[in-house]
């Protein structure tokens, strides 16, 4: 009889740790959110670990990764996903003294799984210190970075980067608190070398002024807040194969640069469409430059205006730019009448005009195979070889008049139906 | 010994060392790298057109037209008359047969749209090439008719602005897929040299050259088209016909029949004959060659050209030119004599052996 109920209390022992189990599984699988509905295995294998509970979540390894969990298609990947013995350094951002039974520092995935899953049948015995102590230091991270988000609502700027400086103490290097942090100072900041402030609007994630001028010489640029996109496209061969590229915040010019602005830095007007025939043409784009009289006024530029600085925008940045909303075109025209007055047509989402059409724009890059990847020499101002042009012109096929499209000439050539558009790193 | 009229400028020894490393590339030897790849199906012979992927017959359909099938009308203010259009759509048929595979079309002439009804069932094994005002509406018209375009250049007589801008216009259409290849035709050696360092992305060249005309750079400009992979065409075989009118046997309606000439001969009668009673008697040692063949085999012959492209508007002519494939690698002694003998004879006539608008030819590109 007692042999009877000692086994009836085992079976319900089991199956009230069963029931448990599953009510936490769930609870994981909630706390996986998004990532649960396609990854399930690794959701399965994350949430039988220890991850769950000391709160080392998808994002904390994985990244935000915003573009992957809208692309049903998969082409862009996650911010992180570590392979081989990168897996270990991810691994000792929290496990810096190695693994808590055996303190090996390397090669985590000879016993754990991808996501940590530990062999069931042979369950870790060793306590891990280090495990309590980081699951605190996460709790309290938590606490400081809602408490900045507070401040933030509140417009307490002061106090929501402290806020945020405090978290960055708790999980050093993360990069949500440091984003929010550079936010924070960002707004405390009441002027910015080399740009007067156009408006009131700031941007919400940067917390950079959004409309700027050229100080002294009123060229408008606008904030491009940075992000990831998809680069290329797969309908056209020359911008082959279409895949993810971030960029970092920069400031863009609204207009390509008008030969009235070309004449204030340079002192001359190159351009082909101006004189008899064309009344309006200093609010027309400078036409007929080469990317190296680009670089000279450029040079120019920084020289005269405080904090330099200025540059041509890299190709993925002005792509970028131009892939925000729907961007209006100017007509094409006869080749006799050349570039529209710049700003004619509506601008696109971040405000920017005429990216596509009226005259094509030089960017710094180098033409060179895709994927883009501004490591392997393409950014080089000094690099040989052909730079990169895009937005097509007053006289080209439809066909030119899309952001995808990529052309290149020599850094030298001057053609009527080449311009240029400034760009700026932001002044931080 | 090599013959003089194949001397094609004055630094013979680079030139010999030139051709011995093109004949060494092309059958395979070492240095292959960046040779024309030739091979033989049936009686044509075709070669790779430079980086371009196009693999070319050797003999290819000018679009020249006989003046006697012209009437007054269209674009050039010429066009054929509908007997001439007929006899012309059978001489591309009967070419097409033979193996011949470029067609180079004229719309100052009126053809696209006529060869592009000729080819559409055969579009895939026939390439087309034009030479046209370089706009984007005319491009989108050439590949609205023939589905896209095989070869586009246009012809300039220096590198400047305009060309630049013309280029940049055959780059984006190259670009958007609506042309295969892109280049330009010239008539002057110094602007071919030029091309080759200016134009990028230059596909191919068409240059004047025959066996009078047959004065190139060898030194400078042949060895980096050739590094280059770009493709060389030569146009002009005959020199726009002439040639064949240097032929003083009896062929049927191929008498010497140039007037200058023969005013020439009139008045010079102890030099002329001479020269011409040495070319007869050459070409009667080869009693089954016309001087046509011989000059055709001279172009074949040489291993750096992709393609002879020659204006074709009789039958005879196009049997001829095809003909001379056979063997077109073996230079017979009584070739190379009666070669040399009408080069003799086009000198002694002067200038004048030409008909006014090709006499550039004479002036830049005399061997």
């Amino acid at each position: 009889m007692a042999g009877v109920s000692r086994a009836l209390l085992a079976a319900a022992a089991a199956a009230c740790s069963l029931a448990w189990g599953q009510t936490q599984q769930d609870e994981n699988f909630k706390q996986a959110g998004v990532c649960a509905r396609c990854h399930v295995i690794s959701v399965v294998e994350w949430s039988i670990s220890k991850h769950p509970q000391a709160g080392a979540d998808c994002v904390a390894c994985h990244g935000k990764s915003e573009g992957h969990v809208i692309d049903e298609r998969n082409n862009i990947k996650p911010e992180h996903i570590p392979h081989g013995e990168a897996i270990a350094g991810m691994c000792a951002s929290c496990h810096g003294d190695g693994c808590p039974k055996t303190r090996n520092k390397a090669s985590c995935q000879k016993c754990h799984h991808y996501h940590a899953l530990v062999n069931p049948e042979q369950p870790a015995v060793a306590k891990d210190d280090h495990y309590e102590e980081l699951a605190a230091r996460w709790a309290r991270y938590r606490e400081r970075m809602a408490e900045g988000e507070r401040k933030v609502q509140a417009r307490d700027w002061s106090g929501a980067r402290a806020a945020f400086q405090a978290a960055l103490k708790e999980k050093p290097g993360d990069p949500a608190a440091a984003e929010r942090e550079r936010m924070c100072g960002r707004r405390l900041k009441a002027t910015w070398p080399g740009f007067e402030i156009a408006g009131s609007e700031y941007d919400e994630r940067t917390g950079l002024p959004r409309k700027v001028k050229v100080a002294g010489l009123g060229i408008p640029m606008v904030l491009a807040p940075g992000g990831e996109f998809e680069m290329g496209s797969d309908r056209l061969a020359m911008a082959k194969p279409a895949h993810t590229v971030r960029v970092e915040p920069f400031y863009l010019g609204e207009r390509e640069l008008t030969q009235a602005e070309w004449t204030a830095i340079m002192g001359g007007n190159p351009s082909t469409h101006q004189g008899a025939g064309f009344p309006e043409a200093v609010q027309m784009p400078v036409d007929s430059v080469s990317w190296a009289d680009c670089q000279e006024m450029i040079a120019r530029l920084n020289a005269r205006v405080a904090g330099g600085g200025f540059r041509l925008p890299t190709e993925a940045e002005w792509e970028f730019a131009a892939k925000q909303g729907k961007t209006a075109a100017p007509p094409l025209t006869p080749e006799a009448k050349g570039p529209a007055v710049t700003g004619r047509t509506p601008a696109n989402q971040f405000g920017l005009f005429d990216l596509l059409g009226n005259v094509w724009e030089w960017t710094s890059s180098l033409a060179k195979p895709y994927p883009y990847d501004p490591r392997d020499g393409r950014e080089d101002p000094a690099g040989k070889g052909l730079r990169v042009l895009r937005g097509g012109s007053f006289s080209d096929a439809a066909e030119w008049l899309d952001p995808s499209a990529r052309h290149s000439d020599r850094p030298e050539r001057r053609l009527k139906w080449n311009g240029v558009r400034l760009a700026r790193s932001v002044p931080d | 010994m090599e013959p003089k009229l194949m001397i094609a400028n004055q630094n013979c020894t680079s030139r010999r060392k030139f051709l011995l490393a093109a004949g060494a590339c092309l059958a395979g030897g070492p240095g292959a790298a960046g040779a024309v790849r030739e091979y033989r199906r049936g009686g044509m012979v075709y070669r790779s057109l430079g980086r371009t992927g196009m693999d070319v017959s050797l003999l290819s359909f000018g679009s020249h037209t006989d003046p006697k099938d012209r009437r007054p009308g269209g674009p050039n203010r010429t066009v054929l008359s509908p007997e001439g259009q007929q006899r012309r759509d059978l001489l591309i048929e009967k070419a097409l047969d033979l193996g011949v595979n470029l067609l180079d079309v004229y719309e100052s002439e009126g053809q696209w749209e006529p060869v592009a009804r000729l080819v559409k069932e055969k579009r895939q094994r026939v390439l087309i090439s034009l030479a046209h005002e370089v706009s984007p509406a005319e491009i989108a018209r050439a590949v609205k008719l023939f589905g896209h375009v095989d070869l586009y250049r246009f012809h300039t007589a220096e590198i400047d602005g305009q060309t630049m801008e013309t280029w940049d216009r055959l780059r984006k259409a190259k670009a958007l897929g609506q042309i295969r290849a892109i280049g330009i035709a010239t008539h002057t050696e110094s602007v071919m040299a030029k091309a080759l360092h200016e134009l990028e992305g230059i596909d191919y060249l068409f240059f004047p050259y025959n066996f009078i005309h047959a004065r190139a750079d060898y030194s400078q400009f042949l060895p980096v088209a050739i590094e280059r992979n770009i493709g060389l065409i030569a146009m002009k075989p005959l020199a726009s016909g002439s040639i064949m009118r240097l032929d003083p046997r009896a062929r049927p309606g191929a008498k010497p029949e140039f007037e200058e000439l023969q005013v020439w001969q009139r008045r010079n009668k102890a030099i002329l004959p001479a020269a011409v009673a040495e070319l007869t008697r050459s070409l009667n040692r080869m009693p089954d060659e016309t001087l046509c063949m011989a000059a055709m085999r001279f172009v074949y012959g040489k291993p750096f050209l992709t393609t002879a492209n020659t204006g074709i508007f009789e039958e005879q002519l196009l049997d001829d030119n095809y003909a001379a494939l056979a063997r077109y690698q073996e230079t017979a002694p009584e070739q190379r004599a009666a070669l040399q003998a009408a080069s003799r004879v086009a000198r002694l006539a002067g200038p004048g052996w030409l008909p006014e608008e090709y006499r550039w030819l004479e002036e830049q590109w005399r061997a």
